[in-house]
């Protein structure tokens, strides 16, 4: 069964329990989730997505703080140990937001006004309060849906990529991937891949058709080098096509099948590549080679190089800088990965720049949780709401683009032993988030061209939000 | 405020597995249809997969201690796992009686038949798959050596023959005194050092050689990882190895994290722990895990502090949260038998939520090294010595844990350790989650819910009412019916081979040599196994995804439930290795294993296959097809594989000199190594 009915079923019933206004009605455009009700053919634009999945949980509290001097103090009374001193920050444009010192270029680019920030986003199914949450603690049931196994890296990193809760037999097409499924139709050369991943294996990019095709950073794409049509030594020909023979033999197991295509989809999804790549242009922009992450983005932007080469109209990437989950040591490997994220963007941005598609590429982060507002001594815990990056020359920079996280001294209450900082907190400085992950990859989708009733069937709970368009990137 | 959600009590083993003959029973009408179709080896109508003896007809299906063992062929009446002398003297007490567990063929009395049945049954398992009298084949020991080890030889095929038993052939491998990690990567080192300094001429500048080794020195990971690769592939300890590397995978610590990268000895001295007690108490092993620093530094459960309100400082969450979700009980409320539980709304029950989290974190307070204060900078810690507790910053106030059961205040830090861990290691989750990965590790990717219930009630109760014998549990994951049949039970039994394991099997299966001064940090006296990929054997994983204690994070290199798009996630079924199954890690696995078929040489500077028994079949394909597909594929290769590899060998342009019979050989390792018959290990 397909993953979306899944959850407008379940949503169905927690409506129903809780005498919700909203109806079966409403529901109705979710359980029917099917490929393409618009037709994408038409698009002549070249447009890309690169996603820069921030593995482990990244700290938006001590990169993006507020600078404001009353604001400030609220978040240095809260953070205490862990607090950036105010001196040590750089002011962005209208001094609200007050960078991390390790961001200094992705300032730059803020200033620039070719990145923007967008407050206060987390997994999230519905409008809800901290009390649904606590009433679900406390009787196992709530009046909201309530995303599922909060604080658990793996459950709130599958659901910042898929939207809704995987079960056993359900199919796990992420927002990307049911994008791509759509998008393909743009593409004049639709045996190309579509979705690229410079680090492995992610649901965000895999759709009902989709696939991501994996790419080593920083290398050429390799080749099966036993089985290639090489003349030395002789046999090797006859070699390689006796594998020809047994990857291309059906198979009854499941796995011995998946086994199959997946080695000879390899084998030939590689050939196409690397012989696109043998006329990729050269990239002079510099970049740190050291850096996994910055590999990565390198890779991107040479497969970016050769779009027209291979006919790709739209093109999604997903690319990953892990080690955010700091419990422990936070000032020094938070700095540290702000430094290397801050440095990968930017040079990526003027890597785009200098392939002329600077507005064509739109980058954005996402990670399952920001942190907890408060420490844990020397780190900090699993959190919720958090300010994510968009970067390019579409998105409307310059700018923080939503309501941010609102935190307070005050003391608002208690819940299990914890001081409630603020109305949206659920304890510990782990707050419910405005704006739902749903609505950021909308925004996103509605740029890449998706249209009309696909919305609702690639993010199944953007109905539940007044506001489908969160207004981040520039008016078309 | 908090109402705890109540759980339902633990229900007693037997009270589970009375269950099983009813279901049995209504499942024989079902199976009497069927049978042909399903598969019936015994011919008495119930099916393989249902059969509790799959290998003698007993119709009556009688069960009468509830272990999932039929009457017919459970022979092993104190289920201590094999069929013995205390056995013996059992039905001697029983003779003349009615039984029942002794009335083996449903006779009503216990008499010389039975007796006979026994004797046919000496010295083996029981179980559905235990054939009374019947050898163990060459095939079936290479699968179950795939199972059992890091790869099957021709020796170890033989020894498992000569046995004839697979419960004897466990007996010895957990009687086999253990590989030692911590001494091999230190000597190793000290080896380095001693050849750095000494050597005339100098090798290096001295102050280029490393320090000399001292208790609290540590160092780069690689000397652990030469000596793992080392014991993994020449070791005789196969089956405790093989279990240390698979709960390497559940109770994660990684090189991957910055804390750990420079540890090779804390690395090592954890995976000692794990082969310590492979065949140990899951209950012992979760407490020594608990205060080992590696997993102390890697998930900062080491000098956590209770709460200081007035710096708004918490305790950390981080060990708290992985000990409950992965490490015991997982996040959503299982059956005996590993499926998930449902609420009214059809809706998975959480196990625990935030709450319980600080509760445990609160727990967890007040453990620091063992030689160092509290404040004194970690890089002087011991990484190898178990951590000690610090009262000062233990949080002593009560706490309320698992199933509602609350902790008074005033404890120490070791006393509110020992009960939250009595508390976890009571959880009914545990059996059935445990179960479930760990046959994940060894056998199928799909097990039926009642393989997983039978192995967690072996984990509830190892016979001798003991709760978490590990010994037990994999004696039960092995030797399950399901296991032994294989895909005759289950058309869909098996797991993709992931990537460390296909290369240790080739190593093994072809007696691979390592290669003296090997890597640049051994001297030219020390052997190590090698590769050609960019990093070296001991930096594959970036190439191949995988090496030991080297995950990217504590999920491990995958998931237990990941299943790829496409007909395995439609099925409903899981694949959990295929999440290392990309485009550029399958072609490094491939081109690494080839390299090694193809390139490596004797006397050469890389890891060297011997390929003479292969060489010397090479003027025969059928022998040498034969002699692969028993290593490699345990016997099981399909006429297609095998047409295709003779058709190959059979191709002229193979000069009959030496360089065309080893073309040949070469080629139809490649050809199979390389094919979804044997990626899928079944």
């Amino acid at each position: 069964m397909d993953g979306s009915n899944e959850v407008s079923r379940r949503d169905f019933l927690h409506r129903l329990a809780a005498g919700s206004a909203l109806g079966f009605a409403a529901q109705l455009p979710l359980m029917s989730r099917a490929l393409a009700a618009e037709n994408y053919s038409g698009l002549s634009d070249y447009k890309s997505l690169v996603c820069v999945y921030l593995n482990g949980g990244m700290d938006s509290h001590n990169a993006f703080v507020p600078y404001a001097s009353a604001r400030y103090a609220e978040y240095a009374a809260l953070r205490q140990g862990l607090a950036i001193p105010r001196a040590s920050l750089l002011p962005g444009t209208g001094n609200v937001i007050g960078f991390h010192p390790g961001l200094a270029p992705v300032r730059t680019l803020f200033n620039e006004g070719k990145l923007a920030l967008v407050a206060n986003l987390g997994n999230l199914f519905e409008p809800m309060a901290p009390q649904h949450l606590f009433d679900y603690y406390e009787t196992g049931n709530s009046a909201v849906e309530i995303p599922h196994e909060l604080y658990s890296h793996s459950h709130q990193t599958e659901l910042i990529q898929l939207n809704f809760i995987r079960r056993p037999g359900s199919i796990a097409a992420g927002w990307g991937g049911q994008m791509g499924d759509r998008l393909i139709a743009a593409n004049v050369n639709q045996s190309f891949p579509l979705a690229y991943t410079l680090a492995g294996s992610n649901y965000w990019q895999t759709g009902l058709n989709t696939r991501p095709f994996s790419v080593q950073p920083g290398q050429d794409i390799p080749r099966f080098e036993e089985f290639s049509s090489d003349s030395w030594p002789p046999w090797e020909p006859g070699r390689s096509a006796s594998w020809g023979e047994i990857l291309a033999r059906s198979y009854a197991h499941p796995l011995e099948a998946q086994a199959a295509s997946a080695m000879s989809g390899t084998r030939q999804r590689s050939d196409l590549m690397r012989a696109a790549l043998a006329g990729a242009p050269q990239i002079t922009t510099p970049y740190n080679a050291e850096s996994w992450f910055e590999s990565q983005l390198r890779s991107v932007a040479r497969l970016i190089s050769i779009r027209q080469q291979v006919g790709m109209r739209r093109q999604l990437f997903f690319v990953e800088l892990g080690g955010w989950d700091t419990h422990s040591q936070h000032l020094q490997w938070h700095g540290e990965l702000l430094v290397e994220l801050a440095n990968g963007l930017f040079n990526f941005q003027r890597t785009l720049q200098e392939l002329a598609v600077e507005s064509s590429v739109t980058t954005f982060t996402f990670t399952e949780f920001n942190r907890t507002l408060t420490i844990n001594g020397d780190g900090t815990d699993h959190g919720w709401a958090g300010d994510q990056i968009v970067m390019g020359g579409a998105v409307d920079g310059g700018k923080v683009h939503g309501t941010p996280i609102a935190y307070s001294t005050a003391n608002t209450g208690e819940h299990w032993g914890d001081t409630l900082f603020g109305p949206a907190d659920t304890g510990a400085g782990r707050f419910v988030p405005q704006y739902s992950m749903d609505q950021y990859g909308a925004t996103l989708a509605k740029w890449m061209g998706i249209k009309g009733t696909d919305f609702n069937a690639i993010f199944p709970n953007l109905a539940n939000f007044t506001q489908p368009d969160l207004g981040f990137m520039k008016p078309a | 405020m908090k109402t705890p959600k109540s759980a339902p009590p633990r229900a007693h083993a037997w009270i589970r597995l009375r269950a099983v003959p009813a279901v049995c029973s209504l499942a024989v009408l079902l199976a009497v249809q069927s049978a042909r179709a399903a598969g019936d080896a015994d011919g008495d109508g119930v099916a393989d997969t249902l059969d509790n003896c799959s290998a003698i007809a007993n119709l009556d299906q009688r069960d009468t201690d509830g272990d999932g063992f039929g009457n017919r062929c459970d022979t092993d009446l104190n289920n201590d796992g094999v069929t013995n002398g205390i056995d013996v003297g059992l039905i001697r007490a029983a003779f003349g009686s009615a039984g029942p567990l002794a009335d083996f063929n449903g006779d009503k009395v216990v008499n010389g038949v039975d007796v006979g049945i026994l004797r046919a049954y000496f010295g083996k398992a029981p179980g559905p798959g235990a054939v009374p009298g019947e050898p163990i084949t060459a095939q079936q020991a290479a699968r179950f050596l795939t199972q059992a080890s890091f790869g099957p030889t021709a020796t170890e095929i033989s020894r498992l023959q000569t046995l004839n038993d697979y419960g004897a052939w466990i007996d010895q491998e957990i009687a086999k005194s253990r590989t030692l990690y911590l001494n091999g990567s230190r000597s190793m080192y000290a080896d380095y050092y001693t050849w750095c300094t000494t050597t005339v001429p100098p090798p290096l500048p001295l102050d280029q050689c490393p320090a000399p080794l001292a208790d609290t020195l540590d160092t780069w990971r690689d000397y652990f990882r030469h000596v793992w690769w080392l014991r993994a592939v020449q070791g005789q300890d196969q089956l405790r190895q093989r279990m240390a590397f698979a709960l390497s995978q559940i109770l994660v610590v990684s090189d991957k994290s910055p804390n750990l990268a420079d540890s090779a000895f804390g690395l090592a001295s954890y995976y000692d722990l794990l082969g310590r007690l492979a065949f140990g108490n899951y209950r012992e092993l979760l407490e020594e895990v608990a205060l080992h620093p590696a997993m102390g530094l890697y998930l900062s459960m080491l000098r956590n502090q209770k709460a200081d309100p007035e710096r708004n400082v918490r305790p950390d969450e981080n060990f708290a949260r992985e000990l409950l979700q992965l490490f015991t009980l997982g996040v959503h409320e299982l059956n005996a038998d590993g499926t998930l539980k449902h609420d009214a709304f059809g809706e998975p029950i959480p196990t625990y939520d935030q709450t319980t989290i600080q509760e445990f974190a609160r727990v967890f307070t007040g453990w620091n090294f063992a030689n160092i204060p509290w404040d004194e900078w970690q890089g002087n810690g011991n990484r190898t010595v178990k951590m000690v507790p610090v009262a000062a910053y233990h949080d002593t106030a009560s706490k309320l844990l698992l199933q509602n059961v609350s902790l008074p205040g005033g404890r120490s830090a070791q006393q509110d350790l020992d009960a939250a861990l009595d508390n976890v290691f009571a959880h009914p989750n545990l059996g059935p989650f445990l179960a479930g990965q760990l046959i994940k590790r060894f056998t199928t990717s799909n097990p039926t819910p009642a393989y997983v219930a039978r192995v967690a009630a072996v984990f509830n109760d190892n016979g001798s009412g003991v709760r978490g014998d590990l010994g037990a549990v994999l004696r039960a994951i092995l030797l399950d019916r399901e296991a032994r049949q294989g895909t005759a039970a289950v058309p869909s039994f098996g797991k993709l081979r992931e990537p460390v394991l296909r290369m240790t099997q080739l190593f093994r299966a072809f007696g691979a040599r390592p290669v003296p001064g090997g890597d640049w940090d051994v001297p030219p006296t020390v052997a190590v196994f090698n590769t050609p990929s960019s990093r070296g054997l001991r930096g594959i994983d970036a190439d191949i995804g995988q090496n030991v204690l080297s995950s990217p994070s504590v999920f491990n290199f995958f998931r237990p439930d990941y299943a790829p798009a496409g007909p395995i996630a439609s099925a409903g079924l899981t694949a959990p290795e295929f999440q290392l199954w990309t485009e550029n890690t399958v072609m490094a696995s491939t081109n690494l294993l080839n390299f090694h078929v193809e390139y490596a040489e004797s006397g050469g500077y890389w890891t060297y296959l011997n390929l003479s028994t292969e060489l010397s079949l090479a003027t025969q394909p059928a022998n040498l097809v034969d002699r692969l597909d028993l290593l490699l594929t345990n016997g099981s290769m399909s006429a297609a594989l095998r047409q295709t590899l003779l058709s190959r060998l059979a191709d002229p342009i193979y000069p009959s000199s030496a360089e065309g019979r080893l073309g040949k050989v070469r080629d139809a390792i490649e050809l199979i190594v390389n094919s979804p018959e044997y990626l899928v290990q079944k």
